[in-house]
């Protein structure tokens, strides 16, 4: 199977600074997070960053982003990866996303990019893309989500895939 | 458990090279993904050619941020106007999904994200304006050629 479900993250009624996947194992070729949060953060939009283990430094960030009434392009915070709804965006709307890790057990410095747009039947919701660097060659052993103000609230999730690269069906390359 | 995402061929560059072409590929899935990660000696735009289709076939609308600005393009042509993404010599990746590829009744829509932390965040829809399923996918660059080390991953979904 090249699509593997490693672990999955539900929070519960406490809420939770961060959602964390831990002791990845190295036999996989990508890894794909895709996650759906909502913050307690008194605003319609919020935002995440990311932290790699085992190395939690050394980012770099390229965005592009939409709030419906304009766009941009940001290179800060160097670890953001992805809007969130906050406390004041729709009830019942949580922002969603998904992150690419490509060749993360590799030898080399590791790119990867995300996709995210926080809902909301507001003005205020956003939507980015971003192309992140861990400029780390270790493996990356973990990955956590984090809340850059209040806490991820109750029925936020994010599941993290495992993905093999292969070849069948007489498909070649060269 | 049925598998929904099936991997198809793969390459790591043991050396330069200009162009990496999969052929051979079935009708067997909904979707095709191709993963590229790595990196080129000069930096530029990405092209995708079809079924060894080098005809005025080929349009995109792109929008693109660089850290500092936004902006939005289109083109149509042929894969030499088609700039289906960019890469660098700083590490970056791109992601392609080519939906219904094997559809006979309908042009081939794909949807493309380049990301290069050290140069730009870039998204792009495509067109191949063709009803043919594809069979082969050739990657070159336009500027330079990719690295030793940058890896080209393929990947049949199943509906």
């Amino acid at each position: 199977m090249s699509l593997t479900k490693l672990a999955e993250v539900t929070v519960g009624a406490g809420g939770a600074a961060s959602i964390d996947f831990t002791s990845i194992p190295g036999t996989y070729t990508d890894l794909l997070v895709v996650h759906s949060i909502r913050s307690n953060q008194a605003t319609v939009s919020a935002y995440a960053t990311l932290t790699i283990t085992p190395i939690s430094s050394t980012y770099s960030m390229r965005g592009l982003y939409g709030t419906g009434s304009g766009v941009g392009s940001f290179t800060t915070p160097v670890n953001y990866i992805g809007e969130l709804t906050g406390a004041n965006a729709t009830a019942s709307t949580f922002g969603n996303g998904q992150i690419y890790f490509p060749n993360y057990a590799g030898s080399t410095y590791k790119s990867y990019s995300t996709d995210s747009v926080g809902e909301s039947n507001g003005s205020a919701a956003n939507q980015s893309l971003t192309a992140g660097l861990w400029s780390t060659t270790s493996a990356i052993t973990g990955i956590s989500i984090v809340s850059t103000s209040g806490t991820f609230v109750q029925y936020s999730s994010a599941t993290l895939y495992g993905i093999t690269k292969g070849s069948s069906g007489g498909v070649t390359v060269s | 458990m049925a598998n929904a995402m099936v991997a198809l061929a793969n390459i790591t560059l043991g050396s330069t090279a200009a162009t990496v072409t999969f052929s051979s590929i079935p009708a067997t899935y909904r979707d095709l993904r191709l993963v590229i990660n790595g990196t080129v000696t000069t930096g530029g735009n990405i092209f995708i050619r079809f079924n060894g289709d080098s005809g005025s076939n080929y349009t995109y609308v792109q929008a693109y941020g660089t850290g500092s600005s936004a902006a939005s393009s289109t083109s149509s042509g042929s894969e030499t106007a088609d700039a289906s993404g960019v890469f660098y010599t700083n590490p970056g990746m791109a992601t392609y999904d080519f939906l219904d590829y094997s559809a006979t009744d309908k042009h081939k829509s794909s949807l493309n994200r380049c990301s290069v932390a050290g140069n730009l965040v870039i998204m792009n829809a495509a067109r191949w304006a063709s009803t043919s399923a594809i069979t082969s996918i050739v990657v070159s660059h336009g500027s330079g050629s990719y690295t030793s080390g940058t890896t080209f991953s393929l990947y049949g979904v199943i509906s």
